[in-house]
């Protein structure tokens, strides 16, 4: 008798069922507010497992995902504006720039595939480096990219920044490219490149000994990442419809890598409590940072309550549970994407059975 | 097992010690007053959060109006947002104390946006859709208050800014968005003449800080009206990190200059304040430093102590002044038991005073948002403790700039002037 958490019937309620019922009570029934803040939950998603597709699968420790989220948040937003509203805005915008205007699903894309060209430019002399070292070289990219979208005032509007986006990243276009991308992202892990990455990760002689190439494969991977982290930066500006240098900068860097250890680096599916509990303690925490009554107690103003709980939370996590939340478990995706959840729901009992005894 | 044990000890300290932090500040801090019954409204509201838009709406239109403080308490926008938010609390106890807005008790819910753009967009959802906020205040700096100018926008809710300066505010947001200061393009020309009026000065050099908005247009409207009064502009250097703490490169580039400019411009926060006017001075440049509301902070005299002489800045408040600039300098004193560090106090203080103005005098009793937006613009001649604010001609006003400088450690006020500014300037 198998046990319950492994019936397919089970899975596909706990992962698939659920889920979308609690999307669509929120689409249907909440206000905007309570939707912002899922659809920031849903783009933290993408960008932690974008980050844990380097960091803990394929063992390069980037931290330049919030530079790919800039290139990402600059060319989708440039993509979608009309173009009087850009050469009105951005003073001496290059024609060729403010005459383009695309429709968003374009603009997603293709900001995503210029943060992923832009990744295998830098890639190729950075990820020489290991450890360490590539962990600092690729802080020095968010540096590199902040100051870049600071000083090319005709594309990027300085610091003053990009604002009047439309709107685009609504709760049904957000879940769909958020489950869209962790697809594509867990084939590729599951794939046989995917196991290259790891075995990359583990042991690179050992790797390379049996003809995983570790330039092209880490690349690749390199490439990927920035790949989605474009793609959640071009729904991020979408959302906030106001973007500037300063956004995407250390703060948002280490946010970033604050979900991605939180959840469990090694895991794609981490990336969702990690990205859940960094993106919703700041608003169940804001009412304590003013102060008020909450649940009948009384509470006083505490400034900056968030960091410290934060803080705290984050010392706990790594005392008791080193390997963050869900280790190098892929519980959630592996229920999610297996073919056999859905399968399994159609398929008698004693086939499961005959399918063992064989 | 003695290892699991100190681990389980180690967690329990731990969460002890949050526990204590909590705690710990609260009953220190429970008198801590906070302003209006709103607090418990907006708790009732976030345990129904489905039906809560309608209930808030209900509730603002029997109850007087709810206004939504969104104010940057952490990070680097603080030491403007922390006065602002003190200014205006206090403000809202006295209008509550003396009967409300209308005879109506008002209602305030606040959060802190962290010097966050994403945080303070989320936040003005919130404060408009789950605590049903008639008009916004606070917003932050002008990246944060155009976005969340912008989400206000979209609801049509009217948002008062206490801390931006941005005069071209209105064309980023809509005409929901409205100033409580006057515009960087105001301060900077005020600033340039009274460098080549008072200070004789003929040539100026340019420190900018190009990581916000408000430096970039503070140094391109200095320089901009500098050179309209006949000045010279020797040159600019840029630095774009809100760390940045070694100013030598542009030091020597002034030293460099043919001839030592008669004043120095500083577009920056109050953050470099201290490092960068220490470094030039240490480098033996002490001619006149000049820069707008940014350095306007009691703590930059302190620690950058005589090196701080000879700065000269626009502010929006004289604190010296009688009547109801020093009813209102004492009542912060008692309330909070300090100065205000800078002129975001008055300009908070001014903000709550300004809806109560806007609404008793054009609202008739329509607490609606689109009805309290209208009544804002229509205010001609609000006397505030900043100035007079008149939002016919846009809503940026065009107020009087104080300008002042840094003796011994002290802030001393100079004088005040309104700057003729010519209209291709505003741009």
């Amino acid at each position: 008798m198998e046990k319950i958490k492994d019936k397919a019937i089970f899975k596909f309620i706990t992962v698939v069922v659920i889920p979308l019922l609690i999307l669509i009570v929120i689409e249907t029934k909440m206000n905007d507010y309570y939707k912002t803040v899922v659809i920031l939950l849903f783009i933290n998603v993408i960008l932690a497992a974008a980050t844990n597709f380097t960091n803990g699968i394929t063992g390069i420790f980037s931290l330049g995902t919030a530079s790919f989220m800039a290139i990402g948040a600059y060319v989708g937003s440039l993509l979608t504006l009309p173009p009087d509203m850009k050469c009105s805005r951005i003073q001496g915008i290059p024609a060729f720039i403010a005459e383009i205007k695309l429709p968003f699903f374009a603009a997603l894309l293709i900001s995503g595939l210029f943060a992923a060209v832009f990744a295998g430019i830098i890639g190729i002399p950075i990820l020489r480096a290991k450890g360490h070292y590539l962990a600092v070289i690729t802080l020095g990219t968010v540096i590199v990219v902040k100051s870049l979208l600071d000083n090319l005032t005709s594309i990027t509007n300085g610091s003053r920044g990009i604002s009047g986006m439309e709107g685009y990243s609504t709760l049904p276009v957000t879940v769909l490219v958020t489950v869209l991308s962790l697809y594509v992202m867990y084939r590729i892990k599951t794939s046989s490149l995917g196991r290259g990455m790891i075995a990359l990760k583990n042991d690179e002689d050992a790797a390379e000994s049996l003809g995983i190439s570790r330039f092209r494969v880490r690349l690749f991977s390199f490439m990927i990442s920035a790949f989605f982290a474009g793609i959640g930066g071009c729904l991020w500006a979408h959302l906030q419809r106001s973007i500037a240098p300063s956004m995407f900068y250390l703060t948002e860097t280490f946010m970033i890598l604050e979900m991605s250890v939180l959840g469990g680096m090694e895991s794609l599916s981490g990336a969702i409590p990690g990205a859940a509990i960094i993106t919703f303690f700041p608003y169940l925490l804001s009412d304590f940072s003013t102060g008020g009554e909450i649940f009948g107690i009384k509470v006083p103003k505490i400034n900056g309550i968030t960091n410290i709980v934060m803080s705290v939370l984050f010392i706990l996590v790594m005392i008791f549970r080193k390997g963050g939340i869900f280790r190098e478990n892929d519980y959630i995706f592996d229920a999610m994407f297996s073919p056999d959840t859905y399968s399994g729901l159609f398929k008698k009992e004693h086939d499961d059975v005959l399918k063992k005894d064989v | 097992m003695k290892k699991r044990i100190v681990t389980y000890l180690r967690g329990v300290l731990t969460i002890a010690l949050a526990a204590a932090v909590l705690t710990g500040c609260g009953a220190a801090n429970s008198g801590s007053a906070q302003t209006a019954s709103a607090v418990v409204d907006s708790a009732a509201e976030d345990s129904a959060p489905a039906d809560s838009q309608d209930s808030a709406a209900d509730a603002s239109s029997e109850d007087g109006i709810t206004i939504g403080g969104l104010w940057g308490l952490t990070g680097f926008i603080a030491d403007y947002e922390i006065p602002g938010s003190e200014g205006f609390e206090l403000a809202l106890e006295e209008i509550n104390a003396a009967g409300g807005i209308d005879g109506k008790q008002v209602n305030y819910v606040s959060y802190d946006a962290q010097s966050d753009v994403s945080q303070a967009t989320s936040l003005t959802t919130k404060l408009v859709e789950v605590d049903g906020a008639n008009v916004i205040v606070g917003l932050g700096d002008p990246n944060a208050a155009i976005a969340a100018g912008t989400v206000a926008q979209d609801h049509g809710v009217p948002s008062l800014a206490t801390t931006s300066t941005l005069p071209y505010t209105q064309d980023r947001v809509g005409d929901t968005a409205f100033l409580v200061p006057y515009g960087d393009n105001i301060q900077a020309a005020a600033v340039a003449e009274y460098a080549y009026n008072e200070l004789g000065a003929k040539t100026a050099y340019v420190v900018t800080d190009t990581t916000d908005e408000y430096t970039l247009s503070l140094s391109k409207f200095f320089q901009s009206h500098f050179i309209a009064l006949g000045g010279e502009v020797f040159g600019e250097s840029t630095y774009d990190d809100n760390g940045y703490t070694d100013f030598s490169a542009s030091i020597q580039k002034v030293k460099a200059l043919p001839e030592s400019p008669d004043v120095l411009f500083f577009a920056s926060f109050t953050d470099q304040g201290p490092t960068i006017i220490k470094q030039y001075r240490d480098a033996g440049l002490d001619q006149p430093i000049l820069s707008g509301d940014g350095l306007d902070s009691t703590e930059i005299a302190e620690i950058a102590g005589e090196a701080a002489n000879n700065v000269y800045f626009s502010t929006h408040v004289d604190y010296t002044e009688s009547g109801d600039v020093s009813k209102f300098y004492e009542a912060y004193n008692k309330k909070y038991g300090k100065e205000p560090l800078n002129a975001f106090a008055a300009l908070g203080y001014d903000a709550a005073y300004l809806i109560k103005y806007a609404v008793e005098n054009y609202a008739n009793g329509d607490y609606s948002s689109e009805s309290i937006r209208d009544a804002i613009a229509k205010v001609t001649d609000f006397k505030g403790l900043t100035g007079t604010i008149d939002y016919s001609s846009g809503n940026v006003p065009n107020k009087t700039v104080f300008i002042c400088r840094f003796n011994d450690g002290k802030k001393e006020n100079l004088t005040s002037l309104v700057p003729e500014i010519s209209a291709d300037e505003n741009n």
